[in-house]
């Protein structure tokens, strides 16, 4: 009888407890629903957001280029025309920045961001040009009253297109969301079309050569320090083994790893050994003419370091000079964990070629060479034909001590962003500690250069 | 009463059976969120070493199957085709080549153990320097490129900086990288994980201008390439997975 009453009351508050906990629980659960489903919602909108602001100055971009061009065309005044034409420099880089930044894929737009690009660059040689007191030439003005009308058509595409999208209530989200999707079937998005017919159409566009680092001729470029005969695959492996530092008393294994059809044709090889604490796993690269060392590669696990910088620059030069290499400089040095990067560069007559770089890899363990870099050397490299200076030595250094105390004068080949050569005297200076590299033509004493060198815990860089 | 007893017994039960499915699932959802929150945040796991087995080992194997390392079954058991694979993984990566998974060889396999390599890369910069750029690069590589041989990850590197140089892409390295759909590793989030040990070398390499690459401004994998229009591009070399074109 008790036991009943006892129960049957147990059995009330049990069943009301599990209800409320349940009910709770449920609530709970919706109210955290409902707040990721908000997020969800904001975080879109966001982002929509700003995929429709990238648009939006992108067009506001584009057009200011057009205007911009066609009032170089007609401006008289060269001090108008330098403003003209750094601003059409600034905006349509800043065009191919928010171009980029739409989610559309990239072989879509990669016309019309060259394009952008090359504007970029056209209007900052025409806006320098005309700074050293150069006239606009009448073969620029066709090729900006050209640009000019390809921003113009640019322009009203990118208006189209937005009208397009405004109509059919788009959102750029989506096409992301697609587009990445495994769902290859859906028919192709708007944008994505209007692109690509704008893309298609600056195929037509004649290739660009001007002097800029984004000018045409300059992805052509040809190979000038790669010289000789072509040689077979097994030669190249005899010339791998001769040129990697191998230690000695080890057994070496070599696999031909196949061919790459890059600026310089190369064979590579793979070195291994499965000797020693840390073996040796090295990559190296033999040009099919010549059969000269392009880039060399040593993997290997690095120990403690118990060389410094100093002492690894030494080790490269003994390399250089034991392998064969032509004749090179030490010109800077950087240190990471375990290793020191030297960079190499060319001498002619005592004047120091920056051009033809090459860079030599040691480990700080023992010494050994781990790698070697020399396509830029083998790009650039071939005799110069270097001029007597018209400016004194002397001169420059004055000039320069009014604001910087002079440590060091020399000649040197640098190249200019244009991939152009010039002669100059570098002087090395410093300023409150910090140290200075500036580059005066040796023809008319113009400062072509300033380079400042900025000290990380890794060694110095130059920006 | 015994009868009645058991009756009322029998009805608690029979009401519970709702109750304890509303229980269960409210633990599940608890549980399941746990879960969720712990994996995020990177577990602690074991050395592994010939001999051990379980889930961990099951990991690794497929890991390894995956890249192409391990041609055996994958079956939780840390037996010598196991370690070959994990010798041979090692020495691609620049790593001792003990055939022992460690928290190096762990890192190396996408899993980092802890967070010393969380501080390894936070190296304080101050002003100028070029840290943000190896930190960005070794992200984009340790994502891209883990399981492939050191000179696949110096190539990756290097077609971000060949990207960089290229009018058709944007002009910075952050440009390059967050460019919408460019990488899948951004796209999917792999390159929020701390970069591995040997990401790092690559990214300086990779600065400092080594290209295995010779100017590659695309790179894909053969066997997983789904679009067409990637097979028109000029190819320049293979280095290990990845087919590098211009």
């Amino acid at each position: 009888m008790n036991l009943k009453d006892i129960s049957n009351k147990d059995l009330g508050i049990r069943r009301n407890w599990y209800a409320l906990l349940l009910t709770v629980v449920l609530i709970g659960v919706f109210i955290w629903g409902l707040a990721q489903y908000r997020a969800k919602t904001q975080l879109n909108t966001f982002v929509e957001y700003s995929y429709q602001r990238s648009f939006y100055e992108l067009i506001q971009n584009v057009e200011n280029v057009d205007v911009l061009l066609a009032k170089g065309l007609v401006s008289t005044s060269p001090r108008q025309n330098i403003l003209l034409f750094s601003n059409a420099w600034r905006e349509s880089y800043a065009a191919q920045e928010k171009l980029n930044q739409l989610p559309v894929a990239h072989q879509t737009i990669e016309k019309t961001s060259k394009f952008l690009n090359q504007v970029g660059d056209f209007s900052f040689t025409i806006s320098r040009q005309i700074t050293d007191g150069q006239d606009i030439s009448q073969e620029q003005r066709t090729k900006i009253h050209d640009l000019q009308k390809d921003a113009d058509f640019l322009a009203s595409e990118l208006h189209s297109l937005q009208d397009n999208i405004r109509n059919n209530e788009y959102a750029w989200g989506e096409i992301r969301q697609q587009g990445s999707s495994k769902f290859k079937e859906v028919s192709p998005q708007l944008s994505e079309v209007g692109f690509q017919k704008i893309n298609t159409q600056m195929e037509g566009m004649p290739t660009l050569i001007y002097d800029g680092p984004f000018s045409d001729h300059i992805i052509q470029l040809n190979p000038q320090g790669v010289t000789g005969t072509p040689i077979s695959a097994e030669e190249a492996a005899r010339i791998a083994m001769k040129k990697a530092d191998l230690l000695p008393d080890i057994q070496y294994n070599y696999n031909q790893m196949g061919t790459g059809e890059g600026k310089i044709p190369i064979f590579r090889i793979e070195i291994v050994s499965s000797m020693g604490q840390f073996p040796d796993q090295i990559m190296i690269d033999i040009s099919r003419t010549g059969g000269h060392v392009v880039n060399y590669m040593n993997s290997r696990p690095l120990g403690a370091a118990v060389l410094d910088g100093i002492q690894a620059q030494e080790k490269a030069i003994a390399y250089l000079k034991n392998k064969g290499f032509p004749e090179l400089i030490p010109t800077y040095a950087q240190v990471d964990d375990g290793s020191a990067t030297i960079a190499f560069a060319g001498i002619q007559g005592g004047v120091v070629l920056y051009p033809d770089q090459v860079k030599v890899k040691v480990a700080l363990d023992n010494g050994q060479v781990i790698g070697v870099e020399a396509l830029g050397y083998l790009m650039t490299h071939h005799e110069r034909n270097l001029v007597e200076a018209k400016v004194p030595a002397q001169e420059v250094s004055d000039r320069v001590a009014k604001r910087l105390k002079v440590e060091e004068i020399r000649q040197a080949v640098i190249p200019l962003e244009t991939r152009q050569e010039v002669q100059c005297w570098e002087v090395k200076g410093s300023l409150e500690g910090e140290d200075f590299y500036l580059y005066y033509n040796v023809l008319d004493g113009k400062e072509e250069r300033v380079l400042k060198v900025i000290k990380t815990p890794q060694g110095p860089m130059t920006v | 009463m015994s009868k009645d007893n058991h009756q009322k017994v029998f009805r608690l039960v029979n009401l519970g059976k709702y109750q304890i499915i509303g229980i269960f699932m409210t633990l599940v959802l608890v549980g399941g969120m746990l879960v969720y929150s712990v994996d995020t945040a990177n577990g602690q796991r074991a050395s592994l070493y010939w001999g051990s087995s379980g889930s961990d080992v099951r990991l690794v194997q497929s890991k390894l199957s995956n890249w192409g390392y391990y041609k055996g079954s994958i079956d939780g058991v840390f037996g010598s085709a196991t370690s070959e694979a994990v010798r041979a993984f090692q020495r691609n990566n620049g790593l001792v080549a003990d055939g022992l998974v460690g928290p190096s060889t762990w890192a190396a396999l996408g899993y980092p153990t802890s967070n010393t390599e969380v501080k390894a890369v936070a190296v304080s910069s101050r002003g100028v320097s070029q840290d943000d750029n190896v930190e960005m690069l070794a992200r984009v590589i340790t994502g891209e490129a883990r399981g492939e041989p050191y000179i696949g990850q110096v190539a990756v590197g290097a077609v971000v900086l060949n990207r960089v140089q290229d009018a058709r892409f944007p002009k910075s390295i952050a440009g390059v990288i967050f460019q919408p759909g460019a990488f899948t590793a951004v796209s999917d989030g792999q390159i929020n994980m701390p970069p591995v040990e040997s990401s790092r070398r690559a990214a300086i390499d990779a600065l400092n201008g080594w290209d295995p690459t010779y100017g590659a401004v695309y790179y894909f994998n053969p066997a997983t390439a789904t679009s067409a229009w990637i097979w028109t591009r000029t190819k320049v070399l293979t280095i290990g997975k990845h087919i590098f074109a211009l």
